[in-house]
């Protein structure tokens, strides 16, 4: 699986980067901005016998006809903003299953793929589910992924006023989530409408953090632990950190 | 090193490369952490981020398909010995579909924790149970309203979610099915009593419209979730599962056979297209004209997992004796069902709690 990724990345890229492949954002006087983000754009309904929708972030998808099946996808989201000519990964993990029935043959699919200005350039990913009966005498087997992970890569472009890049799932036109980005001049004080809070921590030191978990946990009887009334509400909440040096720079490097 | 975030009430070393400690904080909220520190070589290096403290409360509230009826925490392991269930008035268990709800947003993301309370009653109906009291299917001391309950419990806390399952027992679910058993083409018979002037059709349409009239059911617990501080779009409410067909998607034939009785197919496709079908459009109107967040998925997904399917999501008379001691699980949903429709509702819930992809910050 990864072999493919990597071949599917360089095609991509090769595919994306065109003639301007040896230009450098060094010399643009301008930077890519997202504009908006749309779950299906072109407004495509869903056949009747299938479920889903994206929205910035995840698709779901899923079909009634045999094998049932269906499949969450989660993926980053671009950054806010992409120098021209700099490449921008997107990596999605997909969780598929049977949803239905298991001794019917068929094969289900959630290719997740990665659309630039609206054209299908690629795939990251896809879950599969096979239920096969390779020579038609035996029971027939299913045989699910049930974790899939994927990344496809694209490189901005280096002139113009807008382009999309999007995530959407194979013959699911509802899944499509489209981010459009428009060209901004550098000191233009043109910027996105709402800054988002940092994704990462600022300054030499990475700090990362978790919060301890409450609820799963089983009790000394055997049981799962539901909270007590003094749990529901505590006097005190505890957050774990971990801190490193360098990953913070890193980040701030990224996104900016 | 030195520390520091507002809210903080004090920080805890408790490792060197790399170095990790714990804060403690009065409250959830956004707070900046900022950490400044000397290097081995002698440089000061400091870091700040912004983290959000968020520990998501949910409440699971309804009847027995909310509860976990059918599915107890620990199965009866032999004869005299009881099943073991986080509530035996309830019949509630963590293998409910709600609870998995709880632990699949906990598991999910490790920078949040979840706060679970668990209300749902097996038995319950709108107005006995979530807006009035009731005793459970065990009935052993009152349990106050569940609305009432998860407002005291939360003792002021911001309500992240509240995940509901609830209709089915104001139609009389379990008389139902209890007559369906001992009488033949039991929707003509007189009901609720031998001696009726109704048949059990007559009277699941009443029942069904009075859950969806104007200042029915479904408007008095919408009206008592708001008087409880609970914005629309946190109540997620679940759609039924179908429980009457076999592996083919085929009606059951029978449903349910005593040996001497039995609920016939000729039955069962009554109580899905007169009951079940148009109780799943009630729940939809429902959310729809409150602004609730409708999971749907369960009646399509259960179609091949009814009763007497080769793979049941649905259980059994005798597996209901064998595993909890009494009739009460019949019916519902499996462990694995429940795992289905927690799926379900996890992906409806996620847009909620993580709008945009950001955890949504606690209220102020």
């Amino acid at each position: 699986m990864p072999t493919r990724f990597v071949v599917l990345a360089a095609l991509l890229l090769a595919a994306l980067a065109g003639p301007h492949a040896g230009a450098s954002s060094a010399a643009s006087d301008f930077v890519w901005v997202l504009q908006k983000t749309e779950a299906n754009p072109f407004g495509d309904k869903l056949p009747p016998n299938a479920t889903g929708g994206g929205s910035p972030g995840h698709i779901d998808w899923g079909t009634t006809v045999v094998p049932q099946a269906e499949f969450d996808v989660d993926f980053n989201q671009p950054p806010r903003q992409v120098a021209p000519g700099a490449k921008v990964t997107f990596t999605a993990t997909v969780t598929g299953r049977l949803t239905g029935e298991k001794t019917q043959q068929g094969f289900r699919t959630a290719d997740v793929i990665l659309l630039v200005n609206d054209r299908w350039v690629g795939s990251l990913t896809g879950s599969r589910v096979h239920c096969v009966d390779p020579i038609g005498t035996e029971p027939i087997s299913c045989v699910e992924s049930d974790l899939d992970r994927g990344s496809a890569s694209y490189v901005s472009p280096t002139h113009g006023t807008t382009f999309s890049v999007g995530i959407g799932v194979l013959n699911c036109g509802p899944c499509y989530v489209r981010y459009t980005y428009r060209a901004v001049a550098r000191g233009s004080g043109s910027s996105p409408a709402k800054p988002s809070p940092p994704p990462a921590s600022t300054g030499a030191l990475g700090i990362d953090y978790t919060m301890p978990e409450r609820f799963g946990r089983q009790g000394p009887d055997g049981l799962v632990h539901y909270p007590t009334k003094a749990e529901i509400r505590p006097q005190r909440w505890r957050v774990d950190f971990v801190v490193r040096r360098g990953t913070g720079r890193h980040a701030r490097r990224e996104t900016s | 090193m030195t520390v520091s975030a507002a809210g903080a009430t004090s920080f805890h070393r408790t490792g060197g490369t790399p170095c990790t400690f714990y804060g403690l904080f009065a409250k959830e909220g956004s707070p900046t952490i900022t950490v400044r520190l000397r290097a081995s070589d002698g440089k000061t290096l400091q870091g700040a981020r912004e983290i959000v403290l968020q520990d998501w409360l949910i409440v699971g509230i309804g009847d027995s398909n909310g509860s976990g009826e059918g599915a107890p925490d620990v199965p009866k392991p032999s004869t005299g010995v009881a099943a073991r269930w986080q509530s035996v008035h309830c019949d509630r268990s963590a293998n409910s579909y709600q609870a998995q709800t709880a632990r699949t947003v906990e598991r999910r993301d490790p920078r949040t924790s979840v706060t679970f309370v668990h209300l749902a009653c097996s038995g319950a109906s709108i107005a006995r149970g979530l807006l009035g009291p009731y005793g459970g299917i065990n009935p052993g001391i009152l349990h106050r309203p569940q609305v009432n309950a998860m407002t005291t419990l939360a003792q002021g806390r911001e309500i992240d979610a509240v995940i509901v399952s609830i209709g089915v027992n104001d139609l009389g679910f379990a008389d139902l099915v209890k007559h369906c058993i001992a009488y033949p083409n039991c929707p003509a018979r007189a009901f609720p009593s031998l001696t009726s002037t109704t048949t059990l059709d007559e009277v699941m349409q009443q029942r069904l419209a009075a859950l969806t009239a104007t200042g029915g059911l479904y408007d008095q617990l919408s009206r008592a979730l708001k008087d409880a501080g609970i914005p629309a779009r946190r109540v997620v409410i679940t759609e039924y599962f179908d429980s009457t067909r076999d592996e083919n998607g085929r009606t059951c034939d029978p449903l349910i056979s005593t040996g001497l009785t039995a609920f016939d197919r000729a039955e069962a496709v009554w109580a899905a297209e007169r009951v079940l079908i148009p109780l799943n459009g009630a729940v939809r109107a429902a959310a729809q004209k409150h602004g609730w967040r409708l999971v749907t998925g369960s009646q399509e997904g259960f179609r091949r997992h009814g009763y007497c399917s080769k793979d049941p999501w649905i259980v059994g008379l005798t597996e209901s004796l064998a595993s909890q001691g009494d009739a009460n699980g019949t019916l519902h949903s499996t462990t694995r069902g429940n795992t289905f429709q927690a799926a379900r509702v996890y992906s409806r819930l996620r847009l909620e709690l993580y709008a945009n992809g950001r955890t949504r910050r606690p209220a102020p």
